[in-house]
């Protein structure tokens, strides 16, 4: 068992008093499943003690999902009005053409000047779609999402050191974005709620997800020094060394089965030790090269922590839950 | 009321009278001592626009060569989700 909003609450809490420059995110989806149904109470009181936790821990940056819209976006209004950061550059009013809610934010974090702004897709899925359009019609309007990222970064050219989008496009849609739009540090992303353990990258934005369910909790230490350059995976090292290891077992097999022939010839087994060493070799190279490039330059490292159920729980957010009568997804 | 040249001599003379009596009272400033009063308000003019331009957004953009750290925390697809899922 993995997850709850108790135990995720009281870890960032926990992190952003042992650290300085901590930010909280979510990239969207945050407040119903595909199956809610309209105007059920329960929903809505689950997603308005979801929204009460993430002001509660003081959140920087929420994007609004297309299923966040399952039960209207007035609900999100509301939460919006009562100080939820709620972003999206690309959901806008009908009438008016502008934004509903703010494009983006910018948040001081150790001195640098980081910039989230939030997308959504334009086509809804094909399950939770319907009710989707039932719940905002004639009150939403969803504009292309690669032309409102390109707007976006335009404005945010200057007045920001770093800048990450918070998706819920899905990786395929992140990663145009990223080569039609540069100048984007970091997605991270959502949608499909993918368990990556590695960045993608695209052009020279790295794409990331965090799981789903909230079982796990997406950590990205960034370690920024020069504003102009690229930021390099501090974890590629660590990636390149696991693949020698596995080629080293793989290589003790061999030389096992070398000294105790059983039906394959010798030849064979030479020629696969000669293949595995020179695979072996040529990924020591490129280990020696990752951690010479990863020396003074823009660095990440993303891990994903589990929201295990040994950890502690928030005993605030703990007796909301209680008070409101709620004892089970 | 009505004054006269007399009045306002008098008040001329006891000014004068109290201008020296100070001076006599008081360490007269040297050059030397002029200059250093001088520098110092430069100095701290100096620092005051220092100050000033050190708290405008143009000087809090990160300097090149000092590290910084920073760290995200997300989450995504969390569902509507309260209580832990089996894995």
């Amino acid at each position: 068992m993995l997850g709850g909003l108790t135990r995720r609450v009281a870890y960032e809490e926990k992190i952003r008093t042992e650290k300085q420059g901590v930010l909280i995110v979510d990239s969207g989806d945050l407040f119903f499943a595909p199956s809610s149904e309209a105007n059920s109470e329960k929903d809505l009181a689950k997603a308005r003690l979801i929204s009460r936790a993430y002001k509660h821990m003081g959140a920087a940056a929420i994007n609004v999902g297309d299923l966040d819209l399952l039960q209207g976006v007035d609900f999100l209004r509301s939460e919006y009005s009562q100080g939820l950061p709620l972003i999206s550059a690309n959901l806008l009013n009908p009438s008016t053409k502008a934004p509903i809610f703010s494009p983006y934010v910018i948040r001081q974090a150790g001195g640098v000047r980081v910039a989230f702004f939030g997308l959504l897709p334009s086509e809804f899925p094909p399950g939770a779609g319907i009710a989707i359009k039932n719940a905002n019609e004639g009150k939403i309007l969803i504009k292309d999402p690669v032309e409102a990222a390109r707007e976006t970064v335009q404005k945010l050219k200057g007045q920001a050191d770093l800048i990450v989008l918070l998706s819920d496009l899905g990786l395929y849609k992140d990663q145009t974005i990223a080569q039609a739009v540069p100048g984007i540090h970091f997605i991270l992303g959502g949608h499909e709620g993918r368990f990556m353990k590695k960045s993608q990258q695209a052009g020279t934005t790295h794409i990331l997800q965090s799981s789903v369910k909230g079982m796990y909790v997406g950590q990205l230490r960034l370690v920024f020094e020069n504003p102009t350059s690229h930021f390099k995976d501090e974890g590629e090292p660590q990636q390149i060394q696991e693949k020698i290891n596995a080629l080293d077992l793989h290589l003790r097999s061999l030389q096992g089965a070398k000294e105790r022939p059983a039906g394959q010839s010798m030849d064979n087994i030479d020629r696969a030790i000669q293949d595995v060493t020179k695979q072996k070799n040529a990924l020591q190279e490129e280990l020696q090269r990752a951690q010479n490039s990863v020396f003074q330059r823009n660095r990440f490292l993303f891990t994903l922590e589990p929201m295990e159920v040994r950890l502690p729980e928030d005993e605030t957010v703990r007796k909301w839950i209680s008070e409101a009568g709620i004892d089970k997804d | 009321m009505k004054y006269s040249i007399n009045y306002f001599g008098d008040d001329l003379r006891i000014l004068n009278e109290e201008v020296d009596s100070l001076k006599t009272k008081l360490p007269i400033l040297s050059n030397r001592h002029r200059n250093v009063i001088l520098w110092v308000k430069k100095i701290g003019a100096l620092l005051l626009v220092f100050l000033i331009l050190a708290s405008s957004p143009f000087f809090n953009q990160v300097a090149e060569g000092k590290e910084t750290e920073i760290l995200l925390l997300h989450t995504n697809n969390v569902t509507g989700h309260l209580f832990p899922c089996p894995t």
